[in-house]
């Protein structure tokens, strides 16, 4: 079998389509499940009181990252096949900080927002609606922004591609900050009292 | 079981995984990727392609330093190809099988049937680091610029001296199909060449017997 599974052209644009919805549904459940559609639990991350964003998140990149590289080993991916963003370094950092303000402003990322917000959560409704008024006003403001947004092109670059070295040896270093950030994560989280419940 | 315990399972399986791709190094072919806007303007300027004036010059050159990849089908290219060329299906190109056939050190021309799938195989191989090129409109273009003669018109309006030219195209085609060789050529009526049609000798035989 090969990955992504679009690329063998063995599933309609339909059942592709599909296939996405299901992955958004188990997406969503664990995401509640985990209690990511509580802005209390999210904020708590940026006050050092609870680092179950951090250990997810973290971990999905982890577990992400060996899965696709060992796939691509295996030689059942095939990279070209694959979307990889184009980097501009100024406007992402830029877009990063504005994401972070964001985060803790308003309690959600986009996606946990949108998780909450299918709870009923009147903050996360407003959050949504917020992103909806920010991407207007871009928009609205591209024209005058485009050579920012545009500056700083890297093109399609990878860290290892980056670093000059092998995938393999910047995903060890991933899981090692990973095992550190955890173990750290958790030894605070003992000296400052229990983990935040979700609401 | 202990909820410790489970984490630190996860964390020695995900390290043991980690070294495992350490020792694996980089994978056999891992794509080096180009910011997109060098191909955007390589094919701007018109250099992504080869004119079939200019690859017969390759060809009778000698020079060694290209190799001709013919894209189509096996029964297409046994019924006419180029001398010299080699036959990987467009198809077969996307496999490892199909890439390592392709030296990295030579230039590649594609050919296909009207340029088409060249220009696909093109994205893809210039991406990994080949330098690939189009034969301008493919085996029809072929076929049409170098294997029949041109019409007095499209000599005349061809950039080099219409009698250099038709000198040239001459010694061409005795060069591909041995001395004094006389093509039958497909009608021109309306000027889009049909497809090949004849069948070519054993391309070993090209080279020593002529037709």
């Amino acid at each position: 079998m090969n990955f992504p599974i679009e690329s063998t052209g063995a599933f309609s644009f339909s059942t592709g389509m599909l296939m996405t919805f299901l992955i958004g549904v188990g997406f969503g459940f664990f995401l509640e499940k985990g209690g990511f559609s509580s802005a209390r639990k999210l904020t708590a991350q940026f006050y050092l009181r609870d680092f179950a964003v951090l250990k997810v998140m973290f971990t999905a990149v982890v577990v992400a990252g060996i899965g696709f590289w060992g796939l691509v080993h295996l030689g059942m991916l095939d990279l070209e096949f694959t979307f990889i963003n184009l980097t501009y370094i100024w406007p992402q950092i830029v877009g990063g900080l504005i994401l972070g303000i964001g985060f803790i402003v308003g309690g959600y990322c986009p996606g946990t927002a949108c998780v909450a917000a299918t709870t009923g959560k009147l903050d996360a409704l407003w959050c949504i609606a917020g992103i909806f008024f920010g991407i207007f006003v871009f928009s609205e403001l591209q024209p005058a922004l485009k050579a920012f947004q545009n500056s700083g092109e890297m093109g399609e670059v990878f860290v290892w591609q980056w670093l000059g070295v092998s995938p393999g040896i910047v995903l060890l270093g991933a899981v090692l900050m990973a095992i550190g950030a955890f173990s750290l994560g958790t030894i605070v989280e003992n000296k400052k009292g229990s983990v935040v419940q979700p609401d | 079981m202990d909820t410790k315990i489970i984490n630190r399972i996860s964390a020695a399986v995900l390290l043991v995984a980690a070294i495992i791709l350490v020792l694996m190094g980089n994978p056999s072919r891992v794509i080096l990727l180009k910011a997109s806007d060098d191909l955007g303007a390589i094919a701007m300027y018109g250099e992504d392609m080869i004119d079939p004036l200019v690859l017969i010059d390759w060809i009778i050159g000698e020079t060694g330093d290209f190799i001709v990849v013919d894209l189509r089908n096996p029964s297409d290219y046994t019924d006419f190809s180029i001398n010299g060329s080699v036959n990987i299906p467009f198809a077969s190109l996307f496999t490892s099988e199909g890439f390592d056939q392709v030296p990295t050190h030579l230039k590649t021309v594609l050919v296909c049937e009207d340029g088409t799938r060249s220009g696909q195989a093109w994205s893809v191989l210039r991406i990994q680091g080949y330098e690939a090129y189009i034969l301008k409109g493919g085996i029809k273009g072929w076929w049409r610029k170098i294997m029949t003669p041109l019409s007095a018109k499209e000599l005349l309006l061809a950039d080099l001296d219409p009698a250099e030219l038709s000198a040239k195209l001459k010694a061409a085609r005795e060069h591909l199909v041995g001395g004094g060789a006389i093509m039958d050529t497909p009608s021109e009526k309306n000027g889009t060449p049909p497809p090949p049609q004849i069948k070519s000798k054993p391309k070993k035989k090209k080279k020593s017997g002529g037709c």
